[in-house]
């Protein structure tokens, strides 16, 4: 009888096996399925909150034969509870999402072995951003991960810089997401002087504050040909002071870099895969609002009916569920709070009803709880 | 597709040229239906003008005694309340689609409401708030010897929330109680009532509607919001706690500014009383009435017991209750981030259970009440439909050691098993910052003279003048 560890290695073993050549072979329903299973068998054997969960829900591991029938974690319970396939303190890294709800809470993603968040990060952020074979200086306004070990996001930019940047990378934002404003632009100046080619990373909040710095002074840089900007986050219909297509135009006069060249990545603490729009990789011009976002081919998202989470007909809005094999020392199937719409090969997040309002009253549970420092 | 047309203006006012609109999505069975609420687009010349008109009308309301607004007042209250009314009639055709909920839930709360503006509520507030109807109508002896007069400022400007319908009239009324105008914009899911009352009104008492004119308009259009509130006497705001700050920004420094924002209301059950008679039919329809987004209605519930086994048993108990409320007052829609919300909130609950936390859910088959047995006692971010989390309490010292925090937001405390432990109840709930003690059967319902969130419905809107020696 295998243990546990072995279990997991030889897992891992597969899926690095899988994700190296899943773009040439592709990944084929069978073997997602049977990989999907294996990992939601393996996950509810080393971990038996998740088998009570399953079995609560009159999943039996062992006798299922779908993978949509695994039941899907909410997003939430990772503030509520630590899921791990191994002992906590075996655990490689712990991610924490930002958390502004909850009274503060922050979810704690388990990550068990990096090995797979590189496995599959690395190979989707090479094909959504370098296409085309370029290694362009990465300029982050995100802050790197030995500055910010909790975080997912500084991990991964820390992680892509090392194994693609040309020399001279660099991070300009504090573990606080203060920018340095004249590092950034003297490293711009350079490498406008050098004429390398950039690829400025950033979130939305981060490159609007620094628009809003260069801006007045009429600082502008015409950025060598084959530059490029990764912007995350911040898209997902929320009140926001800027609109995407605001803030796009706004990066592209700056920069000389053409909104086309501009990819909004969207990722989540507990998902070690990412999804981009996949604008690089075409020769036309995909206006804002016909991109979609796409994750590697061990990641299926399924778009589930809020009220009965089945899974909704082709171009009907519902809830973002996402599969994730890179998962497999975690949780597999994590449900999310975003909703979505399947468009092409991916999906669009969709933003708040139209004409809907915020219903007042007794409804902000959230504003009550953030007022008062929170009780959970 | 139904076009609702958000305003009526004061008799005089002239109609405004350019409208624009909103439309609700209402889901049904076929497909999505629409509704289209019309609002006019006002200039900020406008809004001077209709400020100026309201004002100058308020002049006759000077003439008239308290007793004749009440009478004016309770006319329409009673065409909302007679069965054959078409008044009535056009409400609940209205309520279901534009507020969100089903028509079962849309006649108590039209019920429920217009009681409130009948002569016999009216009265009892004004008598409540100024010991009887003499010093709204000239000058009267107070209490201590003093004189005085109450007289409510010229103009008074509403902002309403749109959670629950008919908050909206009841502000309006309050206000032409003290004879203020009322320049009133209501929420969008309580556009109907403020409409149907005024136009009705205007039927009944011509020269009390002409002090009303009521004016929706979606929030965050630039220039509308801040010309009416320049106007504002006094505005009484409704909602959260953002939009009251902004609000509150807005609104010039001699305007008297009334924010009704955030409440959260809870409910008790002491030691001893989780047995009594129809306890939890009575929570259950407290926390169905609104479908939950009444500030008054409970959203967590607190069991006084060193028993955990018998404070979940009591938790199963209330989940038959809930189906038999749901039952009587069908759930209207749920808005897609909320049901969202309640799978995260379920699913997390429900992997607690798993973890062995001693956590247990109970749900509704096809009705989306949800009843939670959390052994920890702590208040979460639960969604506001019809979701009860039910938590132990050791007692009341724990009690106010965990709502201390919450004081500056505390509405209704529902209890049962108050008898005997009125004074130590009232002591520990006073000192947390509860405004309201009652019990579950009365909780969605305040009576008419009810301190609201700890103040005086009417007193907050007059200035006094007092006369001496």
């Amino acid at each position: 009888m295998q243990g546990p560890d072995e279990r997991f290695l030889e897992l891992r073993q597969t899926l690095c096996e899988t994700f190296a050549d899943g773009y040439e072979r592709g990944i084929s329903d069978e073997t997602f399925n049977r990989l999907a299973l294996e990992i939601f068998a393996f996950q509810c054997d080393a971990n038996p909150t998740l088998r009570a969960f399953a079995t609560g829900r009159g999943v039996r591991p062992g006798l299922t034969s779908r993978w949509e029938d695994i039941p899907a974690v909410p997003a939430a319970a990772f503030k509520a509870l630590p899921f791990s396939t191994t002992r906590l303190e075996d655990v490689q890294r712990v991610f924490r999402t930002s958390g502004t709800t909850q009274g503060g809470r922050r979810g704690e993603h388990h990550v068990r072995d990096l090995l797979l968040y590189h496995a599959s990060a690395l190979p989707h952020f090479e094909r959504s951003l370098l296409p085309d074979g370029a290694r362009p200086r990465f300029l982050n306004l995100i802050p790197p991960a030995e500055s910010l070990p909790d975080s997912s996001l500084s991990y991964m930019t820390s992680m892509v810089t090392e194994a693609f940047s040309a020399e001279g990378g660099a991070y300009f934002a504090t573990p606080t997401n203060d920018l340095d404003l004249n590092g950034l632009e003297a490293a711009l100046d350079a490498a406008v002087h050098e004429g390398v080619a950039v690829l400025l990373m950033g979130s939305a909040f981060a490159f609007a504050h620094w628009l809003e710095s260069v801006e007045p002074r009429s600082r502008e840089w015409v950025l060598a040909e084959g530059s490029r900007i990764m912007e995350t986050g911040g898209f997902k219909g929320r009140v926001r002071e800027v609109s995407r297509s605001e803030l796009y135009a706004r990066l592209s006069a700056t920069h000389g870099i053409a909104t086309g060249r501009i990819v909004n990545e969207y990722g989540m603490t507990e998902l070690l895969s990412q999804f981009y729009e996949g604008v690089l990789q075409s020769e036309s011009d995909t206006p804002l609002d016909d991109r979609v976002l796409v994750g590697p081919p061990w990641v299926r998202s399924r778009i589930l009916d809020p009220d009965t989470l089945e899974e909704v007909d082709h171009g009907e809005p519902g809830l973002l569920c996402h599969t994730d094999l890179a998962n497999a020392g975690s949780v597999l199937t994590i449900l999310t709070e975003d909703r979505g719409v399947r468009r092409g090969e991916g999906f669009q997040l969709l933003g708040r009803v139209q004409g809907a309002e915020p219903r007042g009253c007794s409804l902000a549970m959230e504003d009550v709880l953030r007022a008062s420092g929170g009780t959970r | 597709m139904t076009t609702f047309d958000g305003w009526v203006f004061p008799t005089g006012f002239p109609e405004v040229a350019s409208t624009a609109e909103v439309v609700i999505a209402v889901p049904g069975v076929d497909g999505d239906a629409e509704i289209r609420v019309r609002f006019p687009e006002l200039s900020e010349g406008q809004v001077e003008s209709l400020a100026r008109l309201l004002r100058e009308r308020r002049e006759a309301l000077l003439d008239r005694s308290t007793s004749e607004i009440i009478a004016a007042i309770d006319c329409v209250a009673r065409r909302f309340l007679s069965p054959g009314d078409p008044l009535r009639q056009a409400a609940l055709t209205a309520l279901p689609g534009t507020a969100g909920m089903s028509p079962e839930m849309a006649e108590a709360v039209l019920d429920g409401m217009a009681a409130d503006w009948t002569a016999e509520h009216l009265n009892e507030l004004v008598v409540a708030e100024f010991g009887g109807l003499a010093p709204l109508d000239g000058l009267a002896p107070l209490p201590g010897g003093r004189r005085g007069r109450a007289l409510g400022l010229p103009l008074s400007v509403h902002i309403g929330a749109g959670t629950v319908p008919g908050v909206a009239v009841t502000s309006m009324v309050r206000a032409l109680l003290v004879r203020s105008s009322v320049l009133i914009k209501p929420g969008l899911g309580d556009v109907v009532l403020p409409v149907l009352f005024a136009r009705a009104l205007a039927e009944e008492a011509l020269w009390l509607a002409g002090c009303v004119a009521t004016l929706y308009w979606p929030g965050g259009i630039e220039g509308i919001e801040e010309a009416v509130l320049r106007e504002a006497d006094i505005v009484v705001a409704y909602g959260g706690d953002e939009a009251l700050a902004h609000l509150r920004g807005n609104t010039p420094i001699q305007a008297r500014f009334i924010p009704y924002h955030h409440r959260l209301s809870l409910g008790l059950v002491l030691a001893g009383a989780s047995g009594e008679q129809g306890l939890t039919d009575a929570i259950a329809r407290a926390v169905a009435m609104f479908d939950q987004y009444g500030c008054v209605s409970p959203r967590a519930l607190f069991v006084e017991s060193d028993s955990e086994d018998e404070v979940r048993d009591f938790a199963a108990s209330l989940g038959e209750a809930f189906e038999r409320a749901s039952a009587e007052l069908p759930q209207g829609r749920l808005p897609s981030a909320e049901a969202a919300r309640l799978h995260q909130v379920r699913g997390t609950a429900e992997l607690r259970g798993a973890a062995g936390e001693g956590v247990c859910v109970l749900t509704g088959g096809a009705e989306p009440w949800t009843v939670v047995f959390d052994p920890t006692a702590a208040l979460a971010d639960d969604p506001p439909q019809r979701f009860l989390r039910v938590m132990p309490i050791a007692d009341l010292d724990r009690l106010g050691e965990l709502l201390r925090p919450l004081a500056s937001q505390m509405q209704t405390m529902a209890v049962a098993g108050m008898a005997g432990r009125e004074r130590e109840v009232s002591e520990c709930m006073a000192r947390v910052g509860v405004t309201r003690v009652t019990s579950f059967d009365r909780a969605p319902w305040p009576p008419p003279w009810w301190h609201h969130d700890g103040l005086g419905p009417l007193t907050v809107l007059v200035r006094w003048m007092d006369i001496e020696n």
